[in-house]
């Protein structure tokens, strides 16, 4: 209840899925626009479009940094105080990817928040345009 | 929609609502297996009633209350749309690398 994990085999070599995990323009194109410096207490925003009950700011804070297996992010929204951890394991040539995203106890969740789930879908349309600018940008 | 943060921060509240988990009980029974004064019961009761975490039956003379699971249910609710926010932005993360290393296969 009070985590979330996830686990994903990516065909990437570690060190190209680090890359893509620690610099601000391609974080911003896989999760959200931010400021984010890949230096351990660097404290920056995730930022999107505000929606009712999310003012469309994530606070952020480099809590932990070790290329190219660990990145440990605070993850503050409203009243949730979160972290979210990357962990990477190199597998022959592709990478393991195990995320994190832990710290949630039901006393922190103020529900008008938690419920509006208007923002998920402002970013499910905003990113992938991102991604497009970017695949016309690279080829 | 009620502020639930507000309403379980505190501790007593939070008792009330696990003895509430067990059985419906009367003001006066929860009053004395808790040791909170009743006048403090009742307020708390009202409360967690104006979140919705607690429904109120009259029978006879007694009100009796029991625990309302539905807003506890719907922060499991957001719990998951994070799970699903997760998986689109690591599939977008895949998508991004299959984008960026196009060309190297």
């Amino acid at each position: 209840m009070s985590k979330i994990e996830k686990t994903q085999q990516l065909d990437y070599s570690i060190e190209q899925v680090w890359s893509a995990m620690t610099h601000h323009e391609s974080l911003s194109a896989w999760l959200m626009p931010n400021n984010f410096k890949p230096e351990t207490g660097h404290v920056f925003t995730f930022q999107t479009q505000p929606a009712p009950g999310f003012d469309g700011i994530v606070h952020s804070k480099v809590l932990d940094i070790q290329p190219p297996h660990l990145l440990k992010l605070a993850w503050n929204t409203g009243n949730i105080k979160t972290t979210v951890t990357f962990k990477l394991v190199a597998q022959g040539g592709k990478t393991r990817l195990h995320l994190i995203h832990e710290g949630f106890s039901l006393t922190q969740l103020p529900i008008k928040l938690m419920l509006d789930q208007g923002w998920k879908k402002i970013l499910g349309q905003k990113l992938p345009t991102y991604l497009h600018k970017h695949t016309h940008l690279t080829h | 929609m009620s502020d639930i943060f507000r309403t379980l921060a505190d501790a007593n509240r939070r008792r009330l609502l696990d003895h509430l988990r067990q059985q419906p009980c009367s003001v006066n029974q929860l009053h004395q297996q808790l040791t909170i004064s009743q006048p403090a019961v009742s307020q708390h009761l009202q409360i967690l009633r104006e979140a919705g975490l607690v429904k109120q039956t009259k029978i006879g003379r007694t009100h009796w209350y029991q625990l309302n699971s539905q807003p506890l249910k719907e922060v499991a609710a957001w719990l998951s749309n994070y799970e699903t926010f997760w998986d689109q932005r690591i599939d977008q993360l895949d998508q991004f690398l299959s984008n960026q290393h196009q060309d190297e296969d």
